[in-house]
């Protein structure tokens, strides 16, 4: 029996998605860095929707990083 | 002013985390809320402005002399702070929303100790690595420009904030 037929198929196919700390959108970590859409401050990596969502978080990183999330 | 005067002008700050969090548990909970309230502003007008000032400005002009590994570790403190920030904003949120679960005061509490705590070894850490390297390898008006130049960085990223 190969390695990949082990792996279970839910997950094969789950992905840890990201929140842009800007709008609130879940977006997908991999995509979002492979557009370079992710800003690193303060020792950690942050995701973002667009380049607009990008933009306004590198104009003020500290209101965004400090804000938090809210409990789900 | 030098870092080690600011560090003493910052230090009623973080008396006052950890006397807002000996409170919890024994002042009513709007007074909790009020307070969390106040320890946001407190951190993103003077505690977290400063840090990231030393981050761009003190942390790049004195790595060669402590080391890069230095550096990254009380940069890392402040990630930590940021982090723990972040977590109290959540928690302050959920407390105006009268969304306070069972676990509120202990996290409410383990957030302002642990805010305490890290910066206050953090200004320990700064005063024995960074300051010896600034009087031995900087003139009072290379010192003086160093933290002139902090103070231009904290006042934009408070004003950014």
């Amino acid at each position: 029996m190969s390695l990949h037929s082990e792996t279970p198929p839910e997950v094969e196919s789950e992905i840890a998605l990201e929140i842009d700390p800007v709008c609130g959108t879940t977006i997908d970590p991999d995509s979002a860095r492979e557009l370079d859409l992710g800003v690193t401050f303060a020792e950690r990596e942050y995701l973002f929707c667009g380049p607009g969502c990008r933009a306004t978080f590198v104009h003020a990183p500290l209101a965004y990083a400090a804000a938090g999330r809210d409990a789900p | 002013m030098t870092t080690t005067l600011r560090h003493r002008e910052l230090r009623p700050d973080l008396e006052r985390l950890r006397q807002w969090a000996d409170e919890i548990g024994v002042v009513h909970l709007d007074t909790v809320r009020q307070r969390l309230s106040a320890a946001n502003e407190l951190l993103m007008t003077r505690l977290l402005p400063h840090a990231l000032a030393e981050d761009e400005i003190l942390y790049p002009a004195v790595r060669d002399f402590v080391g890069e590994q230095a550096t990254l570790m009380l940069q890392r403190d402040h990630g930590e702070m940021l982090k723990l920030t972040a977590e109290l904003n959540a928690l302050r949120r959920a407390a105006c929303a009268d969304e306070v679960g069972p676990r509120f005061a202990v996290e409410a509490r383990r957030i302002l100790y642990g805010l305490y705590m890290l910066a206050d070894l953090h200004f320990e850490k700064e005063d024995e690595i960074v300051l010896p390297v600034l009087d031995a390898r900087c003139s009072l008006a290379e010192t003086a420009d160093l933290n002139s130049a902090m103070e231009r960085a904290a006042a934009r990223i408070k004003a950014e904030a």
